[in-house]
């Protein structure tokens, strides 16, 4: 299934997170790579990357920092894994004799 | 957390709410970002059933067209006063054919908006019946001539209803249509209503697009 550059970031970086991805936490990582997202964009991202089966979410446990509120917590199916890795794959393979850095310099 | 921020959030489904609100207060957002974040959020959860071009260009079409109908209906009325005070036979038909007209057009504008953009039946609603609220609100005339800024609201809530039901006469309603769009009126009142024809003609072509739009759609499912 192909996916864009922003559901790809999201199936990445959910994947490095494994039992701590959920929106905030997501957020937290795209804020660290320079990727400053809002929380809609998120959760629409999420909704539409479960609609197309390449996550699951499940509501987690409250915590008391989010004001004894629920996480929704994400899981990147199989699916979700090869469309990211083909994805991936995609990029590698078309940036394989691009020099960006010397191009853009 | 702020109480109109939990009001906002009422708009998503229970989960939703509680994961995106955790995720604002976890985020540490100040105030009006968790607004327009949330805000943002529930446009674009609204959005999707809503994003089609043509719904929209035909809601559009339906507000600029009911103005022109408020403002038949209220000449209408002043015509009519006139016309029967001076006893003048030609001028009272020239009345009832732009009364069936305004009528035909009215039922059109109804079926034609609600038919295409059946989502958003509400808003459609809203886009017709405003301009004569607006005036209602504006206008403090006697009760009995701020009616007449409503004389097109019963066809046009009727022809509403015919849309949402889907029960279109087509063929009948764009004869009519046409025909009362055509017939050239007395030389009594002739010039001034040349372009209203024309005008009015809008809606049998808006009818048309959505019936032909409606029919691609079930052809298709």
């Amino acid at each position: 299934m192909a996916i864009g550059e922003f559901e790809y970031l999201l199936l990445a970086i959910a994947s490095s997170l494994q039992n701590e991805a959920y929106g905030a936490s997501i957020r937290r990582r795209l804020l660290e790579d320079g990727q400053a997202r809002s929380i809609g964009a998120i959760h629409t991202g999420l909704d539409r990357l479960e609609a197309k089966g390449l996550i699951v979410t499940r509501m987690g446990e409250p915590t008391a920092e989010r004001g004894g509120r629920a996480r929704r917590m994400v899981k990147v199916t199989v699916a979700g894994a090869r469309a990211a890795a083909d994805f991936y794959k995609m990029i590698s393979v078309a940036s394989r004799d691009v020099q960006w850095a010397e191009i853009s310099r | 957390m702020t109480r109109s921020l939990e009001a906002l959030a009422r708009l998503l489904p229970r989960e939703d709410r509680e994961a995106i609100l955790g995720d604002i207060c976890e985020s540490g957002l100040s105030n009006l970002n968790a607004h327009l974040d949330l805000s943002a959020l529930i446009w674009r959860r609204c959005l999707p059933p809503y994003a089609g071009v043509g719904d929209w260009a035909c809601i559009a079409f339906a507000a600029i067209i009911s103005p022109l109908v408020v403002g038949l209906s209220v000449a209408l009325s002043a015509q009519a006063s006139r016309e029967i005070h001076a006893g003048s036979f030609l001028g009272v038909v020239e009345l009832l054919r732009l009364s069936a007209l305004l009528w035909a057009a009215s039922l059109g504008i109804g079926i034609a908006a609600v038919s295409r953009a059946r989502n958003i039946t509400v808003l459609t609603a809203i886009a017709i019946l405003a301009p004569a609220i607006g005036c209602a609100f504006q206008y403090h005339g006697p009760g009995l001539q701020m009616g007449f800024l409503f004389l097109f609201a019963i066809p046009t809530i009727y022809g509403a209803w015919i849309g949402y039901r889907k029960r279109h006469y087509q063929r009948a309603w764009l004869i009519a249509m046409l025909l009362l769009a055509l017939i050239p009126g007395p030389p009594i009142l002739s010039h001034g209503y040349t372009m209203l024809n024309a005008s009015l003609l809008l809606a049998p072509a808006l009818y048309c697009w959505s019936i032909e739009s409606v029919g691609g759609y079930h052809a298709h499912s």
